[in-house]
């Protein structure tokens, strides 16, 4: 069964490449461009994975990925948190708030692959 | 005639006595040899052998008899008031006489009650003068005293010099800033401590720009910035000098400089600009390239196929560089821990405390405790305490727990701080929340966001693998070492400077050579040494060598050199009982060659000074050839100076002039080297005054008188 992927990312270009990304490596994906989206859609349709970037226009990328984690009908979506901030700092947050993986920007598109598909095997 | 009546004048009373009783007994002689000439003229030449005979007898009387009166009058009066006028000018001159036994100058009718009478007169008036001296200067004292420890306890550096650079003050953290232990010290220059050319010319500006009276309308006054580098050229200091101005008479007598040491600023300042100068020049080749590459794909141009594959090839290509390039600078960055709000270093448990007294005031009804070790880390400590308290108040709001823990706890180049509470973990909606809030008032209406902004760091709650809630916080490791380095150590263990100024040292006029200075104006450098034995040249070995300044007739017991050596050879156990220095106590000492070099340094051009000089310098000069080190100075020696003062016959022993001093040698020190230094300072300032008191005030007189003492000495070891 085709697995599914979620891009969050509020960055067109970021997103559009990712949703390629993901679409070429096999998966299913969806994207949302702020974490109320986000946050609908993993409930609406269960993605198995959310690549989430950590500052959205809206709600905190964190906050995000804390909600998603917390509830019960969500818990089993895997999280990698994308950020471009203070690096050991971010990614000790995404790391403690809930996140399997979290990659800073920028990063190689085969490291994303790399890291979905180590995640969804 | 007047040659011959000074020459008798200036030997001793005792000889001059005798002199008069031999003179008594040659005239006699002479009176009676006379006598008998005429008589023999009378009686005739037959008489001759009656009258050898009877004047041999007369004058064998005459000598015998003046012998026996001399020596009783030497024994019963001469002796006597040698001893009484000694007694006499200690009293005067030093304030400590000695009490004379009832027999001395038993035969003196009532001079001896008198000059008891006069001593104990004297010492009552001395005594009462000094009681209203020292009331007087009680509240002066008192004032002088807060300022002082104003000055010490100032976090800056500073300095006060004369206009030729010899220092008048300084305070504790100029020596910490300056990075000197024993260097540093009145009167000397300041150019041992400091690049000269820098203070020069601040000098020079500031008291060209005073003559010309620019400074009235001058933005900064007489006052003036200073870059320069420490001796040793290890340290950069950033300074103020600010030219000093008589109160009556406005001229300028010295200059005060205020210091801070900018080589670890400066460091990363440059260090700073050096990353952003290459990270520009380093990103910009990869963005043309991908400029470049991107137009063409992106422009009117006319490529075929495989070109237009080349240049997406091309364009993946630079975007991973730039990509490599930008991991690589925020890497850097993230490493320098810099920050241009200015932090210090501070310990957790500090933060922790001054976090529970303001809990404690806020009346929160939460309880708090630390748990862990207390850590060192780096940070504006008030925006921290600012940003815990908030943090602890929202937290005990939100989680309705009043049981909270600070820990502290080190990770890599981080100290995390959490606050830990049993219950359910904060959400980052619930953080967010009072991120906003602005912290105290006073901080500038800064909020948590910034404080947090400031630090380079961020706050999250989860759940510890304890089954706690936390709270966490990471902050930058100390960027100090708090365990001390040598040097820090050095200063550290440093007794607090009990002198640290002297502003007598600006009225020195004397400008003229070392040997017509005034005995009180010069610095001496008062030493002593502990050896294996007593035989320099047959192998015995310095083990100890110590020394005092003494800075305008004041002993500096701030500025002490006391260092043990190590002999290379073992210590006779006959010699440890005397100085209780055992070869354990030496067996981590440096080696003379190193210990001679830094007391050379200490000495400076000061004139040196010890008991029995002859015996220590012995052991100095038999150095020199392995040190490298030549002690050029002057030399006085206690022992020959108060022989000179108080003749030959009375004990010149250490323990002995101290006793008449009234000096008290702790029985502790006694025979330590730096014990032995000053009590024989306090005897030197004691002779200086007697010298004085002798016409010797300059330091030629002093050594022509140690001079004369030693050939006296000379010949008295002949007989």
């Amino acid at each position: 069964m085709t697995k599914s992927v979620l891009v969050v990312d509020d960055e067109a270009t970021f997103s559009f490449a990712l949703e390629h990304l993901m679409k070429s490596e096999g998966y299913s994906v969806e994207t949302a461009q702020c974490g109320k989206e986000a946050i609908d859609l993993v409930m609406e349709r269960h993605p198995d994975l959310v690549l989430l970037d950590a500052s959205l226009p809206d709600r905190d990328g964190y906050d995000v990925c804390q909600t998603i984690r917390s509830d019960q009908r969500s818990q089993d979506i895997k999280i990698v948190m994308m950020n471009a901030g203070s690096r050991d700092i971010e990614i000790e947050k995404g790391l403690s708030v809930g996140a399997h993986r979290c990659l800073s920007k920028p990063f190689s598109l085969q490291k994303v692959a790399q890291t979905v598909e180590e995640l969804l095997k | 005639m007047a040659t011959l009546t000074n020459r008798l004048e200036r030997l001793s009373l005792r000889l001059r006595i005798f002199l008069f009783f031999a003179l008594i007994a040659f005239a006699s002689c002479a009176i009676l040899v006379v006598s008998l000439g005429f008589a023999l003229q009378r009686i005739g030449f037959d008489a001759l052998p009656h009258l050898i005979l009877f004047g041999g007898i007369a004058c064998f009387g005459i000598f015998f008899m003046t012998a026996w009166v001399w020596q009783k009058f030497d024994v019963n009066v001469a002796q006597p008031i040698e001893r009484i006028v000694k007694n006499v000018r200690s009293l005067v001159h030093a304030g400590s006489p000695q009490q004379l036994d009832e027999e001395t100058g038993r035969y003196l009718g009532l001079l001896n009650p008198a000059i008891t009478e006069i001593s104990a007169a004297l010492t009552e008036e001395r005594t009462q003068t000094e009681k209203r001296i020292a009331k007087a200067i009680q509240d002066a004292k008192k004032q002088t005293t807060h300022l002082e420890s104003v000055i010490q306890s100032l976090d800056q550096g500073i300095l006060i010099c004369t206009l030729d650079f010899k220092i008048l003050l300084y305070n504790r953290h100029a020596m910490q800033i300056l990075h000197v232990a024993g260097d540093i010290g009145l009167g000397r220059s300041l150019f041992s401590v400091v690049s000269a050319a820098p203070f020069r010319h601040a000098l020079e500006r500031l008291t060209h720009r005073f003559e010309q009276g620019r400074h009235t309308r001058h933005r900064e006054g007489l006052s003036q910035l200073v870059i320069c580098a420490t001796a040793d050229g290890k340290h950069t200091l950033q300074g103020r000098m600010t030219l000093l101005l008589n109160e009556e008479d406005p001229t300028p007598f010295g200059f005060l400089v205020t210091f801070e040491d900018m080589t670890r600023q400066l460091a990363e300042n440059i260090e700073r600009d050096k990353l952003l100068h290459s990270a520009l020049v380093d990103l910009r080749h990869p963005a043309a390239n991908l400029l470049a590459t991107a137009q063409m794909l992106d422009g009117d141009y006319k490529i075929d196929q495989d070109t237009r594959r080349s240049f997406e090839r091309m364009l993946a290509e630079q975007a991973s560089k730039l990509a490599e390039r930008l991991e690589f600078y925020d890497q850097q960055s993230h490493e320098m821990l810099t920050s241009a709000w200015p932090m210090s270093d501070v310990y957790s448990s500090s933060l922790f405390n001054s976090i529970l007294r303001r809990n404690s005031s806020e009346t929160m009804k939460v309880t708090c405790e630390f748990v862990g070790e207390s850590v060192w880390l780096h940070c504006d400590s008030i925006t921290i305490v600012e940003l815990l308290e908030l943090a602890l108040r929202r937290t005990a709001e939100l989680t309705e727990v009043r049981a909270f823990q600070f820990k502290a706890s080190e990770h890599a180049k981080k100290v995390y701080i959490d606050l830990c509470w049993r219950g359910d973990p904060l959400s980052i909606a619930q953080i967010n929340n009072w991120l906003e809030e602005p912290l105290d008032q006073d901080l500038a209406g800064i909020n948590s966001r910034d404080a947090l902004s400031r630090h380079k760091t961020d706050f999250w709650s989860a759940r510890s693998d304890e089954g706690c809630a936390y709270l966490r916080l990471p902050l930058a490791r100390a960027r100090d070492h708090h365990s001390l380095s040598v040097q820090d150590e050095q200063t550290f263990l440093l007794p607090e400077r009990l002198e640290f100024y002297d502003f007598e040292l600006m009225e020195r006029k004397y400008l003229g050579s070392l040997e017509d200075a005034p005995l009180r104006e010069l610095d001496y450098v008062v030493f002593d040494t502990e050896t294996t034995g007593l035989d320099p040249s047959g192998g015995d070995e310095i083990i100890s060598i110590a020394g005092v300044r003494i800075v305008n007739g004041r002993i500096i017991k701030g500025e002490v050199f006391d260092r043990f050596v190590h002999p290379g050879r073992s210590i006779p156990p006959a010699s440890t009982k005397i100085h209780h220095i055992t070869n354990e106590m030496v067996a981590d000492a440096d080696p003379i060659e190193i210990v001679l070099p830094r007391f050379h340094a200490f000495v400076s051009d000061a004139v040196l000074v010890a008991h029995n000089a002859a015996f220590d310098m012995k052991f100095l000069e038999l150095k020199q050839r392995e040190t490298g080190v030549h002690f050029k100075n002057p030399v006085l020696d206690t022992v020959l100076l108060a022989a000179q003062l108080q003749g030959q016959t009375s004990s010149l022993t250490l323990d002995a002039l101290a006793e008449q001093f009234g000096i008290e040698i702790p029985p502790e020190v006694r025979h330590t080297a730096l014990g032995d230094s000053l009590a024989t300072a306090e005897v030197l300032l004691r002779l200086i005054d007697l010298l004085e008191a002798s016409g010797i005030t300059t330091l030629r007189q002093a050594v022509e008188a140690e001079k004369q003492a030693e050939a006296i000495r000379r010949q008295q070891a002949r007989y």
